[in-house]
């Protein structure tokens, strides 16, 4: 199946970005929304066409790029990265039009939109290294403009920390592939012809001291994604962009490029890595319990939207790590879809919290004297309230709702494997229900604090950009079914090979 | 016998139906012609012929129990399936008529619906609380279960949206969906550990809750967890503090919605779990935490000021006593007691807001307010044990088993019982005195006696006192519970212990009654005397024994340690310490790299000067005569010939 489906996902934002650039704002808005929905349409029935029970690579597309080095567009899709086809062809629609009526250099910012699409889309399907990395450092200009130009007061400084973090990530992760590329005779960039422990037993010199490749090159590509996915401690940027951005670049940062992280590192440890990842499962469970217990410990502190949200996505992000490091397929196939679902939910919350912080100048639901800044808007906003309370039960599991799908499958998988884990994600879990009912209460139920008497409920736009998520939360938590049969072929010959 | 089903029942389907129409009811409901209660309404219909539709079938298939399953995110064939599924037995189809008959009594309470600031909300919250009741009930596995129960705690937070814009009741709210979503993702967490050990979690199939032996922790560890997460939806000890704030909303709503809907959802999974609880060694420990912590819960609730939170304790800790009986007894008694105190409950709380709210005096608002008062005993009685309701077979049931246990451990069963009893009587004799008066609809006083006809023995167990006799010569009709749990079976040396087990449990509740009588019942409330003499032993008691203190204090651990983290980690080590030490390093660097750049600039200017320097010099000599040039290229000549020769 070669249909050059994923060619026109990928470069429709890309052109669209270039077309709406010259045309009247009027104009540009519809060219943008347009072109991410034609590549939205693509990666949708790209996914759909997919054949289920299918673990090779589908769709593949493959042209030399830069014949000397063996770089070449090799792009296809499997059960690893088709939810994620899905998640980008979902959000920046969503997120172009939640930007509709920005005042300021409202081309630049969809643009910029368009740029990102393009980049996450590339950095998913590549199936060559030197593409993958290349998409994946094209990922991160974006956002140094978006939060740089669009952000609150501390933009620069929040703009410029995203993209030091950004160049030292790549540096590190172009070390690695470099080890790999020199490695392997021929060289190569093709995760195809180095997956199946192609590294195995290689060693390299380093200063006089003999050093497995595999295990320098994991370690380098896993810092250097731990710093964009974020991994606690490497989260800082991330938090001090949650604060400074406009909540739909949050939303692009936390539930477009976080979950891409993760997925890489998924792939490229699986397929790259397999006889050292007995070992580093261990520090990738590490990883994520550290991130379950710092995300719900800081998370209970927060007294603003944004900080939260960043927190949420950190523990989130914990949990996503548990079920890679499981090694089951049962964790494996959680982690992947919890991928999707990670990407929805901060969606959604993001959204709320910028239209919330739209309309009332404010994100903090809690000021330093313990006093509530908002409340009431469940009875002036039915909505967009209800809107919130789906995105809270999805994000704690409830049965039904997306959430569960990932959690239920990262606990089921990993529990006979790392208890402690488990228990951890458990603490987790419970000091979750504590704040984020806590926030719902501040924020939605009560009565309006002093000076917040007015808040209109969502829009139809607003509507209509909200609609596809909460369906999507709803419908992926209650009919799993479909992309489950995606994932786990894939899944299953990963693991397979690993042992 | 059981008969494999290839599509949804009758009865799954008009479930789903009352799920959607309570949603459409929560989201348009205030657009819609009375609030939407029509809707409600047909929805019961619909829920009421699917019932009737399906048994019609039972009965004529001689009893043979439906199953429905699949896999709901993994094929239900593979290891660590998550399955679901619905068991229509004569059980579970009595259950979702029941739980449908009580929300229809409820909403024949108009007038005090009618009151509440948004009312379609509470008719959402019913419908949607009901229909996951019955999910609950009629699934076959503990996932369907679990989000049965889900959408019962659901149900009970949008109740709340008839005065969610209140600082007070916004709190009581969030508290409730708190604790009980705690409870629910315990439960989740319990059974995702049980799945893990390679278990497909199927009700009445033990095959499919076995581990293998490297695994028999983990199912250890998750039944504990999965039981635990059930028994936190009874709302009893430790967390009785729900209980204490007193809410706006119509009482009788806050109980259906807020405690007998949650605990029925999960109740109905304890039940089906039994055998496999058993089976693991759970029982009767369980039994005993819950004995425990119906003692706690009882003794909270007899230093209660107001009825409601008297009330709220007693239907708690009878269930708290339900869950023990179902550890020493088993189903058939702990059903009884959870049904009898269920039923009792909404009539008492039904009553006593009949009674509060009082009116002018007149002939007929008198009458009324005697038959409450009617209705109020016979609520008390109904859940308290007494002959002729439901639960007095579960009570003798009781004492019976506990007076096979050593140590004279019926002594402090029966202990918990007379507290039970006189916590229930307690109540009563308070409600009693609220007023003369009612101006409260026949309707509602009908509603209260439905809730009693339900309760009465003979409707479940054929028998006119309950079947408290030996040998049952009561009996009018086949027993409803011999049906759902096969027959009593009492042996004949079993006989002589029955006898003294029901002289030991009547007696027990004669005296609490006349206790209770004398405590409360008569003109001056001694037991109100007795409080004031203790007033510091009766706060920590009635304000659930300064769990909620230690909670908060463990909280702000949490929070003073989250702080330190985030202060630590995001502020100073990302914002100050990292883009600092940068800074200063990235300067040090630069000045480092300049210094040595200027040195080596003037070193290479050096050395470039001196190399050009040496012929420029020689040349300066040649043009200032200094040095004759033929001199120069003689000389140069010579030593050209000489090594020309030399090579040679």
């Amino acid at each position: 199946m070669s249909n050059h489906l994923i060619s026109l996902m990928i470069f429709f934002p890309l052109i669209g970005a270039v077309l709406q650039a010259f045309v009247p704002n009027a104009r540009s808005r519809w060219i943008a929304l347009g072109a991410s929905i034609c590549a939205s349409i693509c990666g949708i029935v790209l996914v759909m066409s997919m054949h289920t029970q299918v673990a090779d690579l589908q769709a593949a597309e493959s042209l030399p790029w830069v014949g000397f080095y063996a770089i070449s567009y090799d792009m296809a899709v499997d059960g690893l990265n088709a939810l994620l086809v899905l998640l980008i062809a979902l959000l920046f629609p969503v997120l172009i039009a939640s930007e509709w009526n920005q005042k300021i250099g409202v081309r630049g910012m969809h643009g910029l939109f368009l740029v990102l699409q393009t980049a996450l889309f590339g950095a998913v399907c590549a199936q060559d290294l030197f593409l993958q990395f290349f998409f994946w450092g094209l990922s991160a200009l974006p956002f140094f403009f978006l939060v740089g130009i669009w952000g609150g007061e501390g933009r620069e400084r929040a703009s410029l920390g995203a993209i030091v973090v950004a160049s030292l990530s790549g540096a590190l992760i172009f070390s690695a592939l470099v080890l790999i590329y020199y490695s392997v005779d021929p060289h190569s960039f093709s995760l195809r012809e180095l997956s199946g422990g192609r590294l195995s037993g290689k060693l390299f010199d380093f200063l006089g001291v003999e050093l497995p490749i595999s295990g320098a090159a994991f370690a380098l590509m896993s810092v250097g994604l731990a710093l964009r996915a974020p991994i606690w401690p490497f989260h800082g940027w991330f938090t001090e962009i949650a604060q400074e951005a406009p909540s739909s670049v949050f939303v692009a940062l936390s539930a477009g490029t976080v979950p891409v992280a993760l997925y890489i590192l998924m792939k490229d440890c699986y397929l790259l890595f397999p006889e050292i990842l007995g070992s580093a499962a261990q520090v990738i469970v590490g990883a994520g319990t550290i991130n379950l217990i710092m995300g719900g410990l800081c998370a209970v502190t927060q007294r603003g939207l944004r900080r939260l949200l960043a927190f949420i996505c950190l523990s989130e992000v914990g949990l996503i790590l548990m079920g890679i490091g499981s090694l089951s397929p049962t964790g494996a196939v959680g982690a992947v879809y919890q991928q999707l679902l990670l990407g929805l939910a901060v969606t959604g919350f993001g959204l709320c919290s910028g239209i919330i912080s739209d309309r009332t100048g404010q994100s903090i639901f809690v000021n330093a004297e313990g006093e509530r800044t908002l409340g009431g808007i469940a009875t002036r906003a039915p909505i967009v309230s209800t809107v919130a309370g789906i995105v809270i039960a999805s994000l704690l599991g409830f049965p039904g709702f997306g959430g569960f799908v990932g959690h239920a499958l990262v606990i089921i998988g990993s529990y006979s494997i790392h208890p402690v884990t488990v228990a951890v994600a458990g603490g987790s879990l419970l000091l979750a229900t504590y704040y984020l009912f806590a926030m719902y209460r501040s924020v939605f139920l009560g009565k309006p604090a002093s000076g917040f008497q007015a808040f209109q409920d969502l829009t139809i736009r607003e509507r209509a950009y909200l609609f596809p998520v909460v369906t999507a939360l709803l419908f992926f938590g209650l009919y799993p079914k479909p992309l489950i049969e995606l994932i786990r072929p894939t899944v299953l010959t990963l693991l397979s090979t690993i042992r | 016998m059981i008969a494999l089903q290839s599509s949804l029942t009758p009865i799954l389907l008009s479930i789903l139906i009352l799920l959607f129409l309570g949603l459409s009811v929560f989201t348009w409901g205030e657009k819609l012609p009375g609030k939407g209660s029509w809707l409600l309404w047909a929805g019961i219909l619909l829920v009421i012929s699917g019932v009737g539709f399906d048994s019609g079938l039972l009965l004529k298939e001689e009893f043979k129990i439906k199953v429905w399953m699949t896999g709901w995110i993994w094929p239900r064939e593979d290891l660590s399936a998550i399955t679901v599924g619905i068991f229509q037995d004569p059980l579970n189809l009595s259950m979702i008529l029941l739980t449908i008959l009580v929300a229809a009594l409820t909403l024949m309470n108009q007038s005090f619906l009618c009151r509440e600031p948004r009312p379609e909300k509470v008719h959402a919250g019913i419908a949607i609380s009901a229909a996951g009741v019955a999910v609950s009930w009629i699934s076959i596995t503990p996932w369907l279960g679990l989000a049965g129960l889900a959408l019962s705690l659901i149900g009970g937070f949008i109740l709340f949206g008839s005065r969610w814009d209140s600082n007070f009741e916004a709190k009581v709210a969030i508290r409730f969906i708190g604790e009980k979503s705690g409870g629910l993702l315990l439960a989740l967490m319990g059974a995702s550990i049980l799945t893990s050990a390679h278990t497909a979690l199927i009700f009445n199939h033990s095959a499919s809750w076995m581990g293998s032996g490297e695994l028999a922790s983990s199912a250890w560890i998750g039944s504990i967890l999965l039981v635990m997460g059930l028994f936190i939806q009874m709302q009893t000890f430790p967390l009785i503090g729900g209980l204490v704030p007193v809410s706006e909303l119509y009482p009788p709503l806050r109980t259906l919605l807020n405690q007998v809907f949650p605990a029925w959802a999960a109740f109905g999974l304890l039940v089906k779990l039994e055998p496999e609880l058993i089976r693991l060694g759970l029982f009767p420990g369980f039994g005993w935490i819950a004995l425990i912590s119906t003692l706690l819960t009882v003794l909270s609730g007899l230093f209660q000021d107001r009825w409601r939170q008297g009330v709220g304790l007693w239907l708690s800790s009878g269930y708290s006593l339900s869950c023990a009986f179902l550890a020493f007894s088993g189903p058939r008694s702990a059903m009884s007691l959870f049904l009898g105190v269920s039923l009792g409950s909404l009539c008492v709380s039904n009553a006593a807001t009949s009674l509060e709210g009082g009116c002018s005096y007149n002939p007929n608002s008198r009458k009324r307010a005697i038959w409450i008062k009617l209705a109020l005993f016979l609520g008390t009685a109904a859940g308290s044990g007494v002959v002729g309701f439901v639960s007095a077979t579960g009570g003798l049931q009781w004492i019976s088993k506990a007076m096979e246990l050593t140590g004279g451990m019926v002594a402090l069963f029966l202990f918990v019982l007379f507290l039970f009893v006189l916590l229930g009587w307690k109540n009563a004799w308070k409600i009693s005195k609220l007023s003369l008066v009612t101006d409260v609809s026949w309707a509602t006083v009908i509603s209260q006696f439905a809730c009693i006809l339900l309760s009465l023995g003979f409707f479940w167990t054929g028998c006119i006192t309950g079947d408290v006799l030996l040998g049952a010569p009561d009996r009018l009709v086949s027993s409803g519970f011999d049906v759902f749990f096969g027959p009593l079976v009492v042996e004949v040396g079993q006989s002589e212990a029955f006898l003294t087990a029901s002289g030991l449990y009547w007696g027990t509740l004669i005296l609490a009654l006349f206790t209770s009588y004398y405590l409360v019942g008569r003109k001056v409330d001694q037991w109100e005397l007795l409080s004031r003499a203790i007033p510091k032993t009766k706060k920590f008691l009635a304000f659930g024994y300064g769990i909620d203190e230690l909670v908060l204090r463990m909280m702000a651990l949490v929070l003073k340690a989250g702080h330190k983290i985030e202060l630590f980690v995001d502020y100073k080590v990302w914002m100050q310490w990292m883009p600092h030490s940068l800074n200063v390093g990235i300067k040090i660097l630069s000045n480092n790299m300049s210094g040595f750049d200027e040195k080596m600039s003037y070193g290479i200017r050096l050395t470039l000067l001196r190399v050009v320097e040496v012929p420029a010099k020689i040349l300066q000599l040649i043009q200032t005569g200094d040095v004759r040039w033929y001199l120069f290229f003689a000389l140069s000549s010579g030593f050209a010939v000489l090594l020309h020769f030399l090579k040679i």
